[in-house]
């Protein structure tokens, strides 16, 4: 079980890495797009690279801490649902179950890998 | 409401192109075919390009939706979802992703938000099927549908 636990934290902790470097491309192609065109400021991508290379780290690293920031994009995108709806919004079948395939994997991959909690540590 | 309808929608839903979106068109077909999909996307996307797209930005009042060969579609969001096709795939997590972080921002400035959520637009919705599946920017603009509806501006 561990064993299996570890690949999968290893994993997560690459594709973390991994999905740290595209965000910063893209923020990187924003910023040339603001200097050379006046496009809009996406700097919300600086952040959201700063934190898929922190949890990437931080799961490479067996830290407790990055298993709770694992939960941050289920959190902000339960959020946003529960707001939308709120407002009125409205999404039909079958593209709601797409959404809520979504929804679940974002909340169910961070669920599964706390089976390695007890085996990591906070610092 | 279908796909069927959506792209049966009435006219009066659906502005006809005006003289910069038939240029703006113009011009993604010659990258497109100079260069293929994916790099003619990366060089013309608004915030990621040089902004060739603009004229097609769906946050501009009266061209949320725009009229092409393949129906209503927003052309800024199926050029953001083509900047990713360089391997199949991941179309669809990046316009969840990319749809929840413009929400987010949207709300957090006070923005007028229309469609919160993904697919909550139908014409949204067909634009991800038609990235999804590999259309360019030559399946939206045919040959035949700029003559018709840019004449002079077409190619």
């Amino acid at each position: 079980m561990g064993k299996i636990s570890y690949s999968l934290v290893l994993i997560a902790g690459r594709f973390f890495i991994f999905m740290a470097t595209v965000i910063m491309l893209l923020f990187l192609a924003n910023l040339r797009s603001r200097f050379y065109y006046h496009g809009p400021n996406y700097s919300s991508l600086l952040w959201m690279s700063f934190y898929c290379v922190l949890t990437g780290i931080g799961l490479l690293k067996s830290k407790k801490w990055a298993f709770l920031l694992l939960f941050l994009p289920g959190i902000c995108t339960i959020t946003i649902f529960i707001y939308g709806w709120a407002a009125g919004a409205r999404v039909l079948k079958p593209w709601a179950l797409v959404n809520y395939g979504f929804i679940i994997t974002l909340v169910g991959i961070p669920t599964f890998m706390l089976r390695y909690w007890h085996e990591s540590r906070w610092l | 409401m279908s796909v069927v309808e959506v792209l049966n929608r009435p006219s009066n839903n659906v502005n006809k192109l005006t003289p910069a979106q038939c240029q703006a068109a113009r011009i993604l077909l010659q990258r497109e075919e100079k260069s293929g999909t994916t790099v003619a996307a990366w060089n013309s996307a608004i915030g990621f390009g040089d902004g060739t797209v603009e004229p097609f930005n769906n946050s501009v009042p009266g061209q949320a939706y725009v009229n092409t060969a393949k129906g209503a579609v927003k052309v800024d969001w199926f050029t953001d979802l083509r900047l990713t096709t360089l391997v199949p795939g991941p179309q669809i997590p990046a316009y969840i992703v990319g749809k929840l972080t413009w929400t987010s921002v949207r709300v957090a400035t006070g923005a007028p938000v229309t469609n919160y959520l993904p697919f909550q637009d139908l014409v949204e919705s067909w634009t991800v099927e038609l990235a999804t599946s590999g259309y360019g920017f030559r399946s939206l603009f045919t040959p035949e549908f700029m003559k018709e509806n840019c004449g002079q501006w077409g190619r």
